[in-house]
């Protein structure tokens, strides 16, 4: 549905895109992992037409004109992009009126909207009295209120509220359920982890692996980590599994659940364990040496 | 087209909602056309000022002084004051017409006093010349009419007090007697009036005495006028402002426009800083069709305040609209100008303080330069020359033009020209500039 290849784009002397290319098939939920300025928005950017690329190309559904692939597209800005001196509805009329719904078709896509965002009682208050979370959501509503074929998520839920977030990623999944394409960018690595089907990593303006999630952690994830503060130090010469430092012990595996039944089979009286799955954040460390939120 | 005038609409209703921004484009000029209005105009509230008239007394006799106050005393007339304290000679009074500094002259010829007024009787009726611009044909009439009806109260005066017409009467018949051109079918005639009339003023004068020995009023006379006057409103036309609000109106419409095209170059910046302008090109769209929605809002915004300043200064202060026509012609090229100002200014800076800052900056220095503070009027002329190169300037010359200067639609033509030529030129920079950024 989407192929994105060789894309490049430099300001100034920085590159910000530097060869980005993949593809995302219909209905998948394609998340885009990285730091803030690893080059997700321009990327983005440049898919939606907002900037020329220096290189590449892109093919949007087969459209055959930007104002085309336009038209199949929704976007969710990492900015509010609202009038704050609108209410809701006005905000919601005003940008369905700019796709050329009219009469009862319009009335019925803002009432769709007001209803998918939770903002129906307050449709008439002006977007500068609603909170975080309730400009975040009625930001995705404006998105799909032209009923677009592809969602461009850009960062959604930077600065929302826990109550805010998990509505917002309700929302989501039920887009996602009725099997709009999503394209997601994010720095949280749980939201990717949790929402997306196919995870590209992405740094200093180029994509340092693609893969599903569970793909990615293989390959990038390395073992799982228990490590176990033991009640008495062991023996010297015991036959346990791992390294010990005084009373903590620390095994590096990759079937953890077995480790830990092991130890409960040796009768080895711990005080606590903890258990290290491989995640994003993980993969992200290894593939660049950094953590994700370090910027 | 449609997403054009959707996105201008929304253009407008968001400058609306801006309550800052509404001070500026209308409270603020309306507070300006009235305080400027009033200290021009001396607070004469937008009634009409009299009309300057220089009166050459050659005469110069009891009758013809009080002839001058009685016109004087009128509304519609103020007496100008000759220069430096000397009385007006024919040549004087004509180069103060010329000037400009007077409506019209009238010349008092010699002998204008005698026979208390009824001079016409004798055959010896005085001649009062009239010195009005051709043009002016209104006031020609109007001040003639005036004029008759000071001439008739004159008459009425003698009439009034008929003891002081017996000189006059006695002087009359003398005049009639010696003259020697007057059929004498004529002369019998007027002999016998004349001699009536005196009959008349003697038993008038026996009637006062009377009135007064046995106490009563003599003043209670019969009514001996003339004519009676039906006033007539007259619509004065003149080549100058009628009042200060015609000259305050169009400096506060500058102002008015300089507020609308800094506020939607804000509002242009403003999008792309809250992020909606990402929104509006992610449309079915063209970059053009959202600059050229905003060039129609900025349009329609100085339209629609100079409409409403100008229906508040028509409807309420009075101020006239000498052409239709060419005042449509300077609205509209005015607000063309300022829709590409607006794009320049947009171009300018990439926050709001900064387009703000160059805005008002920019056009204040024009408003000052163009006649936005000082009315051209009053400007010497080598400031006048300088003003050529603010676009203000042609902005209020070509409304003052429409108002109170008379153009004609051909005179109209050069200052709309120059303004539509700024207009376009700094749309189109606009377009470029902004369009390039974009990529």
């Amino acid at each position: 549905m989407i192929h994105v290849q060789g894309l490049v784009k430099s300001f100034g002397a920085l590159r910000a895109v530097n060869d980005v290319s993949f593809e995302i098939e219909r209905g998948m939920t394609f998340g885009l992992l990285g730091p803030n300025g690893a080059g997700k928005s321009t990327t983005i950017n440049m898919i939606v037409g907002v900037l020329a690329p220096d290189a590449g190309s892109i093919n949007i559904d087969g459209a055959s004109s930007r104002i085309e692939a336009r038209r199949c597209i929704g976007v969710s800005p990492q900015s509010i992009a609202l009038y704050p001196e609108f209410t809701g509805l006005e905000n919601l009329r005003f940008f369905a009126s700019l796709y050329g719904f009219k009469g009862k078709l319009l009335a019925r896509r803002v009432d769709w909207a007001l209803e998918f965002s939770g903002l129906a009682d307050r449709a008439r208050d002006r977007v500068s009295e609603y909170s975080g979370g309730m400009q975040r959501r009625l930001n995705l509503a404006v998105a799909l209120i032209h009923e677009p074929r592809i969602l461009l998520l850009d960062e959604p839920t930077v600065g929302v509220d826990p109550q805010s977030r998990n509505h917002l990623f309700e929302c989501i999944e039920q887009l996602r359920a009725e099997g709009l394409t999503i394209i997601y960018t994010t720095h949280y690595m749980e939201e990717a982890q949790r929402l997306c089907d196919l995870v590209a990593i992405m740094d200093n303006g180029r994509v340092l692996d693609m893969d599903t999630v569970d793909g990615l952690i293989q390959s990038h994830g390395g073992a799982s980590v228990i490590q176990v503060d033991l009640e008495h130090p062991p023996p010297p010469g015991a036959n346990l599994p791992g390294t010990i430092d005084g009373a903590t012990l620390r095994i590096e595996t990759d079937d953890p659940v077995a480790q830990i039944n092991s130890l409960h089979d040796q009768n080895i009286a711990f005080k606590t364990l903890e258990l290290h799955n491989p995640n994003l954040e993980t993969v992200f460390l290894t593939l660049t040496g950094r953590r994700l939120r370090d910027e | 087209m449609n997403n054009i005038l959707t996105m201008a609409k929304k253009d407008l209703l968001l400058l609306w909602r801006d309550k800052f921004g509404v001070f500026w484009i209308l409270l603020f000029p309306l507070m300006f056309a009235l305080f400027f209005g009033s200290i021009f105009g001396g607070g004469n509230g937008g009634g009409s000022s009299g009309m300057d008239v220089a009166f050459v007394d050659l005469d110069n006799t009891e009758h013809s002084r009080r002839f001058i106050t009685l016109l004087g005393e009128k509304d519609a007339i103020d007496l100008e004051q000759p220069p430096e304290g000397a009385p007006w000679t024919v040549e004087t009074a004509k180069e103060a017409v010329l000037s400009g500094d007077a409506v019209a002259y009238v010349v008092l010829p010699e002998g204008f006093g005698g026979a208390g007024g009824m001079a016409m009787f004798t055959g010896n009726t005085p001649e009062v010349e009239v010195g009005v611009d051709p043009s002016r044909t209104a006031e020609k009439g109007f001040l003639e009419g005036l004029l008759m009806e000071a001439s008739f109260r004159r008459l009425q005066d003698s009439f009034a007090d008929p003891v002081s017409m017996r000189p006059d009467i006695a002087q009359m018949k003398q005049d009639v007697l010696a003259d020697q051109d007057m059929g004498d079918q004529w002369r019998s005639t007027l002999m016998t009036f004349f001699d009536s009339l005196d009959t008349f003023a003697g038993m008038a004068d026996e009637a006062i005495q009377t009135e007064e020995e046995s106490g009563g009023d003599a003043s209670e006379a019969p009514d001996m006028s003339p004519i009676k006057i039906r006033h007539e409103d007259v619509v004065k036309r003149s080549s100058g402002p009628l009042n200060a609000y015609e000259i305050s109106f169009p400096q506060a419409i500058i102002w008015g426009i300089i507020g609308a095209a800094a506020g939607l170059a804000m509002m242009l910046v403003q999008e792309k800083t809250r992020g909606t302008w990402v929104r509006l090109r992610l449309g079915p769209h063209t970059t053009a069709q959202i600059l050229a929605s905003k060039g129609l809002s900025c349009f329609a915004a100085c339209i629609i305040t100079i409409v409403l300043l100008l229906f508040v200064g028509h409807l309420v202060l009075g101020v006239r609209v000498g052409s239709w026509i060419g005042l449509a012609m300077a609205v509209a090229s005015s607000a063309a100008c300022f829709t590409g100002l607006m794009m320049i200014f947009a171009t300018l800076g990439k926050t709001e303080q900064a387009v703000a800052g160059w805005a008002w900056g920019g056009m204040m220095p024009m408003a000052m330069l163009g006649g936005g503070m000082v009315p051209l009027m009053m400007m010497p002329s080598w400031m006048q020359t300088m003003s050529n190169i603010s676009p203000v300037k042609w902005a209020v010359y070509s409304m003052e033009g429409a108002i109170w200067r008379g153009f004609t639609l051909e005179k109209m033509l050069l200052p709309c020209f120059i303004l539509l030529a700024i207009g376009l030129a700094g749309f189109l920079f606009g377009v470029v500039v902004l369009s390039r950024r974009e990529g």
